[in-house]
């Protein structure tokens, strides 16, 4: 019977991919473009061998962004707040990092703690104030998202930007050959194509990693039961506000890790065009993928292929703008359809319930 | 108000009124707008006798000016008191509809659930000496200084069950929070099996053999979109049967407990993954009850432990706290329900305004005359 | 006697601002009480009021509404857009529809699939930036000064107008005195600085910023005196038990969060008509959720929420036009963290107190070490004032009772 609700949980995705499909054919018929063309070319894009390797690359920050936000999701909290953490953490990181050199396993290792214990502070401050003052995480993280913009953006331009440079515009310093994650390209014979990001390997096991906590510890279900109910978590015992700081924190953790990817893979600085709207569209994820492990994977990939497929638009004369609308209608009805669908479980199993009953 | 004797002071602030008033206000309301028919769900829940007697008599002068009063309730006493005509409902569906003359108590009863009614036993074993739980001088004042309680000191033995009686908004209920460790205390002492235990936090005081039904299970006691599986292990996750040393939920001891909880307490389910919003009231509150008390516990705190529930699924939760009671158990039972406060409790105190005014032995005392103490009437 | 006494429990309120007079007779730092620094105190409120007054009529119905942000976006793309094809008033109007419609779906996401209200907000927000993204890329094909991220400027404008006598209006052709300018140029002590005060009410007022003021008093009246209003409240208080009494309680929702749309959106216009004349990404700039939180400091009531906005925008305005007196601003913070000091000692919150006599230093500290606050730093002004006047404000909210509760019908919880 799980089996049988689960599939059916899966049916919510379905529908709105298929009726976001079928609006944005819509609206692509109104300003006068084929959607089956549209469709075909972008699919045709998306599927080549370069593609692919650029949509993977693409949809790591993507998971981790999405399993940062679902973490705090798990527990009732909304923590808007991953895009400054992540930034954060990246830049930090990224001056730090090139300080020195070490061999790179224990280099790497060394830049991921730094960018993780950066953006879980900045997610504590939005902890405590929600545990002392009473303010929603929500306006608390967006407000600390701003006022991070502000601190990085004078940081890079003062102590943080590399000393001299010939280059204009403000960057760290780059990181040394220690500090780069190396491509997993040989173990695929993909040597032709791109380099796949070997931080891959890194987003897998935090995706593990997530689901053990979740839903394999004692502390993933006080979790989960005080996002819940958080007033029966307390009478199990449970501090609350203790929880939602190690919640924060948890959340604001896994966010360092979002910008690692691109740092340690191409980027190896932290400069002014450093990737931003991650931490946004990772809530898109974990709505999408409503915070499991896989369905989040499955939607980060979802999303990064429509954003690598959309580029080819633009050669074919057709706003590549579409896919963002498809991106928000697949967001939007998903959400509503999750909920009609719970509770269409819910009743069945009532009904099995009673049934029972009069037995 | 004067046609239907309904008296209140109309410039007084609704929440200062007591419960009968602002219900009283409720029926004014509704008149003031005609009406002709006046339905009334479970009217008597919070009342004292005294509140009940007046509410029948406005019932009865109503009826006689003409209204037509649809009256619920599942106190089959009160129903054959005030009604003329008796609807009994099975399941969301009607099963008979009888002249009040011709019909009794049990048999009300056996057609509300569709069986014979067990007869309560005797109790078979005595109150022991040993004192479980003391409490000493508790007080607590709210945020704008105003006194929740003050004064309260009592003690509860090994094998008894000690009732609390009061009004709601007496302060029992905040009381027992602080037992349990939830409502904050300014000064007093809880004494658990001879230690003092206020400075510990609710986890402690749960794991160390306290157990707690609180009063409304969908939002204290249970995770409503979670299985039966999960609920078991709300209030003892942390303990060694559920959490293992790398800090992971141990999930099939989980299942063996809930199984063994639904199979004791005869809850109606599919199985233990339901899901606990499917079951209906009575199911749910058994399968609290049944987790509560099959932890074993030395003192069990019941917080209305059979409000809203079928006559059946209130029997047996009944019948188990006077097992576990003769076999040693403590219990803290606070009620609203004046005949299950009597009937399940050896000994009973009275919280009013705050305070303790009176203990009694449950033997020696009517619902009436504790509907008084409650009320302040009696001293 | 007593005026002193409830003066001296809202001393979180008096002290600050007299503080900023103080400071604000010192030469660097006039233009912290100038009535240029009022009148786009003003200017950048209005948005903010608008969005709180939403916010407003969205949670009384007892539906959360974070989608604000978005709605706003949807008020500046749909009223920039009216504005280039039809006038000023019209984008105005359009901007509103814009902003309503957004408010109508999250309705219909909240009240009919009773989906988590801020799960819903959240997705409004996104689906705002996208559609407003794509919209702006398809509509202004071919036409100058558009690009994706920008509009070409509107037609027209909405008129302003300036008080005659007090402010030096005009009456027909003739200048007339500006009588209170006279006052502010007096420089004397706290009376000029309130004469700024009203000078940035009286002069260059936009017709929308009277509209969106006459607004305040005009929801006050409509939630707290007439019918619709009572029947609106009782279903966020307690849905069930209106519900009983016959009140339509899903239709109740509806009007609350579309009217909430409706004036998100209007603050988008108003953005774009008596701001920029264009729209551009992101220029709504969080506001939404300024917007929410001068809800809060406005503990729910309309005024409140004037209050609140009012202080937003003039943390704005010193960001935008003076940052020079946004330097004035640390002393200020620093002794009235030196209050604070005090009064912790008082209550015997000694933790407390050696908090905010550290703070109140190194506020001191960094005054006067710098002749400047880095624009980085000015930036999030706004922002930062966010959160710390919610760290004071937070004792007295009061939520409606069943607020973010997805109500079903027949329910009782």
């Amino acid at each position: 019977m799980k089996m049988r609700f689960r599939l059916v949980s899966v049916s919510a995705p379905i529908i709105a991919l298929t009726i976001s499909f079928g609006l944005s054919s819509l609206i692509l018929l109104i300003i006068g473009k084929d959607p089956y063309e549209t469709f075909k070319i972008m699919f045709e894009y998306g599927i080549r061998g370069k593609s692919i390797v650029s949509i993977i690359n693409r949809s790591i920050p993507l998971y981790i962004s999405a399993i940062a936000v679902a973490v705090g999701f798990k527990m009732g909290l909304f923590n808007i707040g991953v895009e400054g953490q992540y930034l954060m953490g990246a830049l930090v990181a990224a001056y730090i990092g090139a300080q020195f050199s070490i061999i790179t396993p224990l280099h790497i290792l060394f830049i991921i703690i730094v960018a993780v214990a950066t953006s879980s502070l900045w997610a504590a401050i939005a902890g405590y104030l929600k545990v002392e003052k009473g303010i929603h995480e929500v306006i608390s993280t967006i407000m600390l998202n701003y006022i991070g913009t502000g601190l990085i953006a004078y940081s890079l331009t003062t102590i943080f930007d590399e000393p001299n440079s010939n280059y204009d515009l403000p960057r760290t310093k780059e990181l040394p050959e220690t500090g780069k994650m190396p491509p997993l390209n040989k173990f695929f014979n993909i040597e032709d194509l791109q380099d796949l990001h070997g931080f891959l390997v890194i987003a897998i096991l935090v995706g593990i990693f997530y689901y053990w906590l979740v839903w394999k510890t004692t502390l993933g279900f006080d979790l989960r039961i005080t996002g819940s109910n958080p007033i029966a978590a307390k009478f199990s015992g449970i501090n609350p506000n203790k929880l939602v700081v190690i919640a924060m924190i948890t959340s604001g953790g896994f966010a360092g890790l979002v910008g690692l990817g691109p740092l340690l893979g191409y980027f190896h600085r932290y400069t002014i065009d450093f990737p931003t709207g991650l931490g946004f569209a990772g809530i898109g994820v974990a709505l999408l993928g409503r915070n499991h492990p896989f369905g989040m994977a499955v939607g980060a990939l979802l999303f990064a292929f429509l954003q690598r497929s959309a580029q080819i638009l633009d050669l074919n004369d057709v706003p590549k703008e579409i896919e963002q609308m498809m991106q928000a209608f697949i967001l939007l009805i998903v959400v509503v359809f999750y909920e009609v669908i719970r509770r269409f479980i819910v009743k069945q199993q009532i009904k099995d319930a009673s049934k029972r009953t009069d037995e | 108000m004067e046609l239907y004797s309904l008296n209140i002071d109309l410039n007084q602030y609704v929440d200062e009124l007591s419960v009968g008033e602002k219900q009283r206000v409720e029926i004014i309301k509704v008149l003031y707008r005609g009406a002709k028919i006046l339905i009334l769900d479970e009217p008597t829940a919070v009342l004292v006798p005294q509140e009940v007697k007046d509410l029948f008599k406005n019932l009865k002068d109503l009826k006689n000016n003409g209204v037509t009063v649809l009256f619920i309730s599942h106190k089959l006493d009160e129903v054959l008191e005030i009604a003329d005509e008796i609807s009994v409902m099975r399941s969301g569906q009607m099963i008979d509809t009888v002249l009040n003359d011709n019909v009794s108590k049990t048999q009300l009863a056996e057609m509300m659930i569709g069986k014979s009614l067990p007869t309560p036993p005797a109790r078979l074993t005595s109150t022991d000496e040993k004192v479980i739980l003391k409490v000493e001088n508790l007080k607590s004042n709210d945020e704008n200084g105003r006194t929740i309680f003050e004064d309260v000191s009592f003690e509860v033995h090994k094998s008894e069950i000690l009732g609390i009686a009061g009004v709601e908004g007496n302060g029992q209920k905040e009381v027992v929070e602080a037992i349990i460790g939830i409502q904050a205390l300014d000064s007093g002492k809880v004494i658990f099996k001879n230690n003092d235990i206020e400075e510990q936090g609710t986890r402690e005081r749960l794991e160390s053999g306290i157990s707690f039904i609180p009063e409304d299970r969908q939002l204290q006691a249970m995770i409503m979109e979670m299985d039966l599986t999960n609920n078991v292990i709300i209030g003892r996750q942390n303990i060694k049967k559920y959490k293992s040393s790398l800090g992971t939920v141990k999930m099939k001891n989980a299942v063996n407990e809930s199984e063994k909880v639904i199979s004791a307490f005869e809850v109606k389910t599919p199985g233990t993954s339901t899901l606990a919003t499917a079951l209906s009231g009575g199911n749910q509150q058994k399968f609290v009850v049944g987790r509560e008390l099959e932890d074993s516990p030395s003192l069990l705190i019941a917080s209305q432990p059979t409000r809203g529930i079928d006559i059946g699924a209130q029997a047996l939760i009944w019948e188990k706290l006077r097992n576990s009671r003769d076999e040693g158990l403590s219990v803290l039972l606070i009620s609203a329900d004046l005949e299950e406060l009597i009937g399940l409790s050896d000994r009973i105190i009275v919280f009013y305004q705050g305070k303790l005014v009176k203990e009694i032995e449950a033997e020696n005392i009517t619902p009436e005359d504790l509907g008084s103490y409650m009320t302040g009437l009696k001293k | 006697m007593k005026i002193f006494k409830s003066l001296s429990k809202r001393y979180i309120v008096f002290t600050p601002i007299l503080l900023v007079v103080v400071v604000a007779q010192v030469e660097t730092y006039s233009q912290l009480t100038t009535s240029g620094t009022f009148g786009a105190a003003v200017r950048l409120a209005i948005p903010i009021l608008l969005a709180g007054l939403g916010g407003l009529y969205s949670e009384k119905t007892g539906v959360v509404n974070i989608g604000l942000e978005g709605m706003m976006i949807m008020g500046t793309w749909f009223g920039a857009w009216g504005g280039f094809t039809f006038g000023a008033w019209q984008g105005v109007f359009i901007g509103m529809l814009g902003g309503a419609l957004f408010g109508l779906i999250h309705a219909i996401a909240t009240v009919s699939f009773q989906v988590d209200h801020i799960v819903s907000g959240v997705a409004i927000n996104i689906l705002a930036a996208g559609v407003a993204r794509f919209l702006n890329v398809i509509a202004y094909e071919g036409v100058a000064f558009a690009s994706s991220t920008a509009s070409p400027r509107i037609q027209g404008d909405i008129g302003i107008f300036t008080m005659p006598f007090l402010a030096g209006g005009k009456i027909g052709e003739t200048v007339t005195p500006n009588l209170i300018g006279r006052v502010e140029d007096l420089n004397i002590f706290l009376v000029s600085d309130f004469a700024g005060l009203m000078l940035g009410f009286l002069s260059n007022i936009s017709y929308l910023t009277l509209f969106a003021l006459i607004l305040v008093p005009v929801s006050f009246l409509v939630l707290w005196f007439t019918p619709l209003g009572l029947q609106m409240r009782s279903v966020g208080e307690y849905p069930a038990g209106a519900e009983s009494l016959g009140v339509n309680v899903y239709l109740m929702k509806y009007i609350g969060v579309t009217i909430s749309g409706a004036l998100s959106g209007l603050a988008g216009s108003y953005l774009v008509v008596a701001g920029t004349g264009t729209y551009l990404e992101g220029q709504t700039g969080g506001r939404g959720f300024i917007g929410l939180a001068s809800m809060l400091f406005g503990n729910y009531k309309p005024f409140g929420i004037l209050m609140g906005s009012g202080l937003f925008g003039f943390a704005d305005a010193l960001q935008l036009r003076s940052p020079q007196a946004v330097h004035g601003l640390l002393i200020v913070i620093s002794i009235f963290l030196l209050v604070l000091t005090f009064k912790a000692f008082f209550e015997k919150k000694y933790k407390a107190c050696v908090v905010s006599f550290l703070l109140s230093a190194a506020f001191l500290i960094w005054f006067v070490n710098s002749t400047s606050i880095p624009n980085q730093f000015v930036y999030f002004t706004p922002h930062i004032t966010t959160l710390i006047v919610l760290s004071f404000a937070n004792q007295r909210i009061k939520l409606p009772e069943k607020n973010g509760v997805p109500y079903k019908k027949g329910e009782l919880n």
